[in-house]
């Protein structure tokens, strides 16, 4: 019966289209489509959020030209309390402090390793022992030395330590080496295979250079190499299932301010490899969230942090790791660092403490749409191109014209979107303000959407629905924020 | 009828462009332009400049560096345009304050390419060695236009080969002089006058200079500690140039043997005598000769409180008035760095030499659109008038033989080409391996400057300069295996 009716209904609509010129069949005007059922999606799965410079269980003081003049130990209760902060602050996996970094003591890393557990986080440790002696097993096992099973074994004795106390489980892995050139990737390839082995559950982390390192620093000889070449080899050799990067973006002094042009195309590259290699390996990278050195400038709001955060979401990412958690000292010897990391030198919470953890926040809320999406693509809303970033991408396979749903992205500036489709096929779309979010400026973007009456607009933590009007939806995008879009 | 017509298309271009723009692009004020811009259209929203029109014509596109503002290459492109030589061309201006570190990028994307990237110091012959930059071998062999001579006979001092570098075996020019520098101590010469203070010539007057300065109530320096040894190696390669001159510099950027960082020979002698003046000077009067919290500051903050008088004097460069020239509201004026006893002299007393930093420089992609055109201006770009206007507009110079005596600067950049004209400049240059593979460099473990500051008791100006020696004979058999021997 209720087929009948449809038809017959489907009937007298036909007919009152021709009459009123065609308008409802989409021959020159066009008509709201009606929202279909709106979707839902779950998923307990949170987004990785790491950092770079934890917390040390010392305290140091500097001078006002950088030289150390005192230091006291932490209280257990002083160190447990830092921790908190960094669970507070969306941290969920944890480095350990300046001085403990590369070469934590056994002593210091199990207390990590202890407050981490206790405030519900993960953490990467530094262990010079173990990383030494990963460093040498190619060299052991080449000059038979010792076998590959010896060397397992080694490891495991060594690492025995994490893995028989009772907080291991929060225990994520060790930090192997930072920016290595390519003389070290066989060394380090090998060294992973045998780490992976002793402890298939633990990371092995390395995080590569950014673009904008020179071909002699990627090479680390005398012969200067692309970084596509870098990238190739490091996919080539070291197999492992995620690939992490730094390249910071915000620029600026007093009121001033700029951003990296390559800042996206550093993302787009290592999705063009990770595209190539099939094996859909997670993608970290490292945020700015401190000044340091001449030029990169300090978080002077949240969005400045949320702007990066959102666009590496739209390229698909797996994990954002801030640069710094915590001030490093005055100057390393060669770059001279702010006191302005979320915990600034005096142990104190700063400002971007605040900014991180609102972007925090609204990642994490994000994540029971995100974590049901494949990441396939970027839509360009290039008008400007005041950054600059979009003409690195022209002619990148990662870049699409159109989506199956999404067809258009524009906005009163630069904007762009991921496009991401469900196990079903379904599109989802991580929206971006692509502005340097130092100049303050909001943007209307406005998405084309095809066949679908509705759309799913999570944004700053809230779920709403908006209709699809005249085959499109306008949202209201402010400095650094972006959107995840789900139509229906 | 037609004035209606013509006022409305205007009134509508008017309504679309500021939609376009958020009414973020305004035109250009003629200061900004350097000057009229008569004959030719200029569009700053997309940097178009062409004479009549661009159909038919081929763009120049130029991606500049923005510390001299745009002024400068405005006016040499419309120069250009006005000259015959440039009838069949247009340029397609972007100034861009990243593009030095955003080059490398660029180079590597090969996307939306500019045909000349003028940048500043950077390691351009990592991009010529991957390839991707045009040789200028033709460029350097140019005549110039308008001129008798070619281009490489009016080139002055070390830019004559440091522009040359080996691609796939072979050595071509890859890289072409764009401006050239004076570094040194900048002073406020309105607090000068006010308390009538000598302007020093040697290192012992600095030092009686800074008593008297404090005794006023006042404070010596203010440096930028966030920027790579807070400005301070303007001072010191000055200082090192004097104690060991240039040969003994040129020797060390050799790098033969790690004897060049031996302390107790020269060129490491040299360094380890500097270093002590500026630790004698500087490090064992930080608290009362520098503007407390220097050291964190970069070097727009450090220019606003020199700017504000929260210091009397400054290290920095010839840039200063055009960076930071807004804030700076008193005189100022460039001092040559003081002599230090034992400085290098010939028949005509000491021997003035100016450390200009790592230099600037221009290159073209390999895969540029319009490499011909890129070399044309390129080559323009060094006729006597235009090499003028530059040094008019920028306040800078270049690195060529011009008569800098007929340019109109203001007093201070007078005081900073009166040092560049009576000077020998220096500036990092080598063409070793262990330099271009960044294995080796002029301080080789440390920042020397912000160590000494941070360390003031415990590390000295000789055991910075042992330990450095030490670490580089150490590695230096990795090193030299690493590039594949020397």
């Amino acid at each position: 019966m209720r087929k009948k009716l449809s038809g017959l209904g489907m009937a007298l609509m036909l007919a009152l289209s021709v009459a009123m010129g065609g308008s409802m069949l989409g021959c020159g005007n066009e008509t709201d489509v009606k929202p279909g059922e709106e979707p839902v999606y779950t998923s307990d799965e949170k987004f990785d959020v790491g950092m770079w410079v934890g917390i040390s269980d010392r305290h140091v003081v500097y001078d006002d030209f950088g030289k150390e003049v005192s230091s006291r130990k932490l209280s257990d209760a002083e160190f447990l309390e830092k921790y908190r902060e960094i669970a507070d602050a969306g941290i969920t996996i944890a480095f350990p402090g300046y001085d403990v970094m590369i070469d934590g003591r056994a002593s210091y890393n199990l207390k990590a390793l202890k407050a981490a557990k206790e405030v519900g986080i993960k953490h990467i440790l530094g262990d010079s022992t173990i990383r030494d002696y990963l460093w040498q097993t190619k060299a052991l096992v080449e000059g038979k030395i010792a076998t590959r099973e010896q060397c397992v074994e080694h490891v495991k004795s060594l690492l025995k330590m994490y893995t028989d106390s009772e907080y291991y489980d929060a225990l994520y892995g060790f930090m192997m080496k930072d920016e290595p050139d390519m003389t070290l990737f066989d060394t380090m390839a090998f060294a992973q295979s045998i780490f992976n082995e002793a402890a298939p559950d633990l990371m092995f982390y390395g995080n590569l250079f950014p673009v904008i390192a020179t071909g002699y620093q990627l090479s680390g000889t005398s012969t200067s190499v692309s970084y596509n070449a870098y990238l190739n080899s490091w996919f080539d050799k070291v197999g492992n299932n995620y690939v992490s990067y730094d390249h910071y973006p915000l620029y600026g002094s007093l009121d001033e301010t700029s951003f990296e042009a390559s800042f996206l195309y550093n993302m787009d590259l290592m999705r063009e490899k990770i595209r190539e290699e099939g094996k859909n390996r997670k993608l970290w990278t490292f945020l700015q969230s401190m000044s340091f050195g001449g030029k990169n400038r300090e978080l002077r709001s949240k969005a400045d942090a949320s702007m990066q955060a959102y666009s590496f979401l739209a390229y698909g990412g797996d994990c954002i790791q801030w640069f710094c958690y915590s001030c490093p000292p005055p100057s390393d010897g060669s770059t001279a660092f702010g006191n302005n990391a979320p915990i600034n030198r005096d142990l104190e919470k700063t400002a971007a403490y605040t900014y991180i953890q609102q972007t925090n926040a609204d990642v994490q809320a994000l994540m029971p749409y995100y974590k049901n999406f494949t990441w396939k693509g970027v839509m360009l809303g290039n008008i400007n191109d005041t950054e600059d970033n979009f003409s690195y991408l022209e002619g990148s396979p990662n870049v699409l014209e159109s989506g199956k749903t999404l067809t258009g992205i524009t906005g009163e500036e630069d904007c762009f979107a991921g496009l991401f489709e469900d196990k079903d096929g379904n599109e989802g779309y991580m929206v971006v303000n692509f502005t340097d979010p130092g100049k303050n400026l909001s943007n209307k973007v406005t998405l084309t959407i095809k066949d679908k009456g509705a759309v799913v607009v999570v944004k700053n933590g809230v779920k709403t629905t908006e209709r699809v009007k005249k085959g499109k939806v306008t949202l209201n995008l402010a400095c650094g924020e972006g959107a995840f879009v789900i139509p229906y | 009828m037609k004035k209606f017509v013509s006022f409305l298309i205007a009134a509508v271009l008017c309504v679309s462009v500021f939609s376009l723009t958020g009414c973020a692009v305004q035109a250009p004020t003629e200061e900004e332009n350097g000057g009229s811009l008569e004959g030719v259209e200029f569009t700053p929203k997309t940097g178009e400049m062409y004479a009549g029109t661009k159909e038919g014509k081929t763009a120049i596109k130029i991606a500049y560096a923005t510390g001299y503002k745009d002024a400068w290459i405005r006016q040499a492109a419309r120069a250009f345009l006005l000259d015959p030589i440039g009838k069949d061309y247009y340029f397609v201006l972007t100034g861009d304050s990243e593009i030095t570190t955003g080059v490398s990028s660029k180079l590597e994307s090969g996307r939306g390419l500019s045909d000349i990237y003028m940048i500043l110091a950077s390691p351009w012959y990592s991009y010529a060695a991957n390839d991707k930059l045009a040789s200028l071998d033709d460029l350097y062999e140019m005549q110039i236009p308008g001129e008798d001579g070619k281009v490489i006979d009016k080139i002055r001092g070390t830019w004559k080969t440091y522009g040359k570098t080996t691609n796939r075996g072979e050595e071509h020019f890859y890289s072409f002089p764009w401006n050239e520098n004076v570094t040194g101590i900048v002073y406020n010469k309105t607090m000068f006058d006010k308390y009538g203070w000598k302007v020093p010539t040697t290192v012992t007057e600095l030092k009686e200079l800074c008593e008297q300065i404090v005794k006023d109530g006042e404070v010596p320096f203010v440096y930028p500690g966030n920027v790579g040894g807070g400005y301070w190696d303007f001072v010191g390669t000055n200082w090192w140039l004097q104690y060991s001159g240039i040969d003994k510099l040129n020797e060390f950027m050799g790098f033969a043997s790690p004897e060049v960082y031996n302390p107790d020979i020269e060129p490491g002698l040299g360094k380890k005598n500097m270093l002590k003046t500026f630790s004698d000077l500087i490090v064992e009067n930080r608290t009362k000769y520098t503007l407390r919290g220097s050291a964190s500051k970069d070097h727009l903050k450090a220019q606003v409180s020199f700017a504000q008088r929260e210091a009397a004097m400054i290290p920095d460069g010839v840039w200063i008035e055009k960076e930071s020239g807004q804030v700076i509201t008193d005189e100022i004026r460039m001092m040559r760095v003081p002599y230090v006893d034992g400085a290098k002299t010939d028949a005509n007393g000491v021997i003035n030499v100016n450390y200009s930093g790592q230099p600037d420089m221009s290159i073209v992609p390999k895969e540029a659109d319009n490499v011909e055109g890129a070399k044309k201006f390129l080559a323009f770009m060094c006729r006597d008038d235009m090499l003028k206007q530059y040094t008019n507009l920028t306040g800078a110079p270049r690195p060529f033989d011009y008569d800098i005596s007929e340019c109109k600067t203001t007093p201070f950049v007078k005081s900073c080409l009166d040092i560049w004209a009576s000077s020998v400049t220096w500036f990092e240059n080598s063409t070793s391996k262990l330099w271009t593979a960044n294995k080796l460099g002029k301080f080789q473990t440390t920042n020397p400057y912000t160590t000494l500051l941070a360390n003031a008791d415990t590390i000295t100006a000789s055991s910075w300069c042992s330990s450095e020696y030490t670490a580089v004979k150490n590695s230096w058999d990795d090193f030299v295996s690493s590039v594949g021997g020397i």
